[in-house]
C-alpha cells in the first residue's frame, strides 16, 4: 500500500527536482542525478560536493560502467531504451539498502529517464530548427532581411551588426567512425571559448566544417588586423584545452554590413581555409582579403598552370636535377619569407651571405634579374601555382 | 525539412551520348535556346569518345552566390542552387565566375538563367526532366553523402575543389568486345 502510494506520488510530481525531492523525503537519502561523464544534473541539498568531485573525477569508470571505484556509493543506470542518459546517485556509506528504499529508486530512475529523454528529445528539436534558420541565413535562403533579423530575435542573435563569418575545418580527412564526434568536441570548445571573448557567437557545423558567426566588436581598431589577432588569441585557448584535437585550420571571410551578404562572407571564408592551406599546411589562419593572387590562380585549369611554372621555373627545376642543389625551394622561401633576406637564411639554418650567393646564381641560370618587378611578380606568381600544382 | 544536399550522378560506363538529356533539358524550358544541360567531350584518358552530361551542378559553396551583387541565388534546404532571374540586372559576374559554365546570359531576356533542378517536377514528386529521359539510366538523382567527396576533378580546374559541386561520376569501364576476333582466330587481349 506504502508503496503504491509513493509511486502515484511520484506521478504527481512533475519536474526532476520535484521527484527528488519527494524520493528523498521518502528514503531519507540524500540523492543526485548525473550525466553519463559524470557532470551534475541535479541533486537534493544535502548531498555532499565531495562525492559529486569523486564522480566526475573517474568518469572513465563510470563510462565503462565500472563500480569498484565507487564504494559507498548506490548508483543506478538511467536509461530509456537503449540510450544512456545518466545516474541516479545516493551516498550509503556504511549503511545497508532496505529493499523498500530500493523499489523507490528504481521506480524514480523510471520517471527519471522519461523526463530526461524529454529534456533530451526537446533540445535536440531546439536544436534542428536553430540549424534550419541557420542553413537560410547561411545560404540567403530567405525574403527579407527585415524577415530574417526578426526571427534571429527570437534565437537571441543580433543579426543588425555586422558578423565575420569563420570556417574552421580539419586539416586532414578524418577516417574511421570517430569524425562526428572530433566535430562535436570542435564546436563545443569554440563555443565556450568564444563566449569569453564575444558577445553572442553562433556556431554551426555544416557538412564537415563548423561555421562561426562572430558579431564585429565596436572598439576593435584595424577589422582584418583585429580579427585575425583575437582568432590567434582564441585558437591557442581552445587547442590548450583540447590538445588531442586533430590539426584544424580557420578561414575568416570579409565582414558586410548588411545580413544577406553572410552568404558571401561564408563563400569566402571557405575559400580562406581551402587556398591558405597552400601558405598554412597546418593549424593556418587565413583572411579572405589575404589570399592575394592565389585567389587569380584558383580560377585556372591546372594544365595551364603547369605550362606557366614549366616555362618559367623550368630550367630552375632542370639545374637542380642536374646538380643535386634546391634553388627552387631557396627561391621559394625567398618569396616567402617577403624577400627578407635574414628571415629567409634564418630558416633554411643557412648565412645570408650564403642566400645572397645562391640567389645570384638562380639569377644566373634563369637568366633574370630579380632586381626588376616585373620579373619578381613572375616568379612570385610561379612558385604560388606551384604550390597548386603540388598539391592537387 | 531537414537540409540535405540533392546531386547528380553520371555513371560513364553507361552514357551512349545520345543526347536524350540535353532535348529533354530544351523541351523543359522551351523559352531558353539550347536549354541549360549539354554533354561535354571526355578526356581521351577517361573516356574514348566519351560525353559528359553537364548543367548547374548546385554547389555546396557555390561560386555564383558569392559574386552576385544583387543576391539573386539562394540555397534551398534541399540543397538546390535556386536564382532569381526578376531580381537580375544581367551583370554576367556569376557567367564568368562559374567553373562549369551553368548561368548563361538569356539573349531574350539579357538576364542570367540556370537550371533550376526541375523544382516543380520535384515538387510534384517526379523526377527532373533530363534524369527521367535517359533510356540507359546513365544520369541518376541522389542525395549527396555528406562524408564522401564528389569527384569532379574530371574538368581539371582547381575551383572545382572549393565550390564543391554536388556531382558524382562512377569511372568508366574498359569496354569488352564479344564478337571481334584477331588474326588467327583469337580473341583480343586486355589491354
Amino acid at each position: 500500500m506504502n508503496q503504491k502510494m509513493n509511486k502515484e506520488d511520484l506521478w504527481q510530481q512533475t519536474t526532476l527536482q520535484g521527484k527528488l525531492r519527494l524520493a528523498a523525503e521518502r528514503t531519507g537519502l540524500e540523492l543526485a542525478v548525473i550525466d553519463q561523464a559524470g557532470e551534475l544534473v541535479q541533486r537534493t541539498a544535502g548531498f555532499a560536493e565531495g562525492e559529486l568531485s569523486r564522480l566526475r573525477n573517474r568518469r572513465q569508470a563510470l563510462l565503462q560502467q565500472d563500480m569498484t571505484p565507487f564504494a559507498g556509493l548506490f548508483l543506478v543506470p538511467i536509461s530509456y531504451g537503449t540510450q544512456s542518459l545518466g545516474w541516479l546517485v545516493t551516498a550509503l556509506g556504511e549503511e545497508k539498502l532496505t529493499s523498500g528504499r530500493e523499489m523507490m529508486l528504481m521506480e524514480l530512475s523510471c520517471h527519471l529517464a522519461f523526463l530526461l529523454w524529454h529534456e533530451e528529445e526537446m533540445r535536440q528539436e531546439g536544436r534542428r530548427h536553430r540549424e534550419q534558420f541557420l542553413y537560410d541565413l547561411l545560404y540567403h535562403n530567405f525574403e527579407s532581411s527585415e524577415e530574417v533579423i526578426s526571427v534571429g530575435k527570437l534565437w537571441n542573435m543580433d543579426l543588425d551588426r555586422p558578423h565575420y563569418v569563420v570556417v574552421a575545418e580539419f586539416d586532414q580527412p578524418l577516417l574511421g567512425g570517430r569524425s562526428q564526434q572530433w566535430q562535436d568536441d570542435l564546436e563545443r570548445s569554440w563555443q565556450r571559448t568564444l563566449l569569453s571573448r564575444f558577445t553572442q557567437p553562433i556556431t554551426m557545423q555544416l557538412n564537415s566544417q563548423v561555421v562561426l558567426l562572430l558579431p564585429e566588436q565596436e572598439n576593435a581598431g584595424s577589422r582584418q588586423a583585429g580579427i585575425r589577432e583575437q582568432m590567434q588569441a582564441t585558437l591557442r585557448q581552445v587547442r590548450k584545452a583540447q590538445p588531442q584535437l586533430p590539426a584544424f585550420s580557420l578561414g575568416i571571410g570579409r565582414v558586410y554590413p548588411a545580413v544577406a551578404d553572410i552568404c558571401r562572407s561564408l563563400q569566402e571564408a571557405r575559400q580562406a581555409v581551402s587556398l591558405g592551406r597552400f601558405h598554412h599546411p597546418e593549424n593556418g589562419i587565413t583572411c579572405y582579403e589575404d589570399l592575394g593572387v592565389l585567389k587569380l590562380l584558383s580560377h585556372i585549369r591546372i594544365e595551364e598552370l603547369d605550362d606557366f611554372v614549366q616555362e618559367t621555373l623550368g630550367p630552375l627545376v632542370a639545374y637542380d636535377d642536374a646538380n643535386k642543389t634546391d634553388y627552387l625551394r631557396t627561391l621559394e622561401i625567398y618569396f616567402q619569407e617577403n624577400e627578407s633576406l635574414q628571415k629567409a637564411a634564418e630558416r633554411m639554418f643557412i648565412h645570408a651571405n650564403t642566400l645572397r650567393n645562391r640567389l645570384k646564381k638562380i639569377q644566373d641560370v634563369l637568366g633574370v634579374d630579380l632586381n626588376r618587378a616585373d620579373q619578381r611578380v613572375r616568379f612570385y606568381v610561379a612558385c604560388q601555382a606551384l604550390r597548386i600544382i603540388q598539391h592537387p | 525539412m531537414r537540409p540535405q544536399q540533392l546531386g547528380f550522378q553520371v555513371d560513364l560506363s553507361r552514357c551512349v551520348g545520345c543526347r536524350a538529356c540535353e532535348l529533354a533539358c530544351q523541351y523543359k524550358h522551351p523559352r531558353t535556346p539550347g536549354g541549360f544541360r549539354h554533354l561535354e567531350p571526355l578526356r581521351a584518358e577517361v573516356r574514348v569518345q566519351g560525353l559528359l552530361s553537364m548543367a548547374c551542378n548546385h554547389c555546396a559553396a557555390p561560386e555564383c552566390m558569392r559574386v552576385c551583387p544583387e543576391h539573386c541565388y539562394e540555397k534551398l534546404r534541399n540543397g538546390i542552387v535556386r536564382h532569381h532571374s526578376e531580381k537580375c540586372v544581367g551583370c554576367g559576374r556569376c557567367v564568368g565566375a562559374c567553373p562549369f559554365g551553368a548561368p548563361q546570359i538569356s539573349p531574350r531576356t539579357q538576364r542570367a538563367e540556370k537550371c533550376d533542378f526541375c523544382m516543380d517536377r520535384q515538387a510534384a514528386g517526379q523526377l527532373p526532366a533530363c534524369v527521367e529521359a535517359c533510356p540507359v539510366n546513365a544520369l541518376r538523382l541522389i542525395a549527396m553523402d555528406e562524408d564522401e567527396e564528389a569527384d569532379a576533378n574530371l574538368l581539371g580546374s582547381p575551383l572545382l575543389r572549393y565550390t564543391q559541386p554536388s556531382i558524382r561520376f562512377i569511372a568508366a569501364r574498359q569496354p569488352l568486345c564479344f564478337w571481334r576476333k584477331e588474326a588467327g582466330g583469337h580473341e583480343p587481349k586486355d589491354e
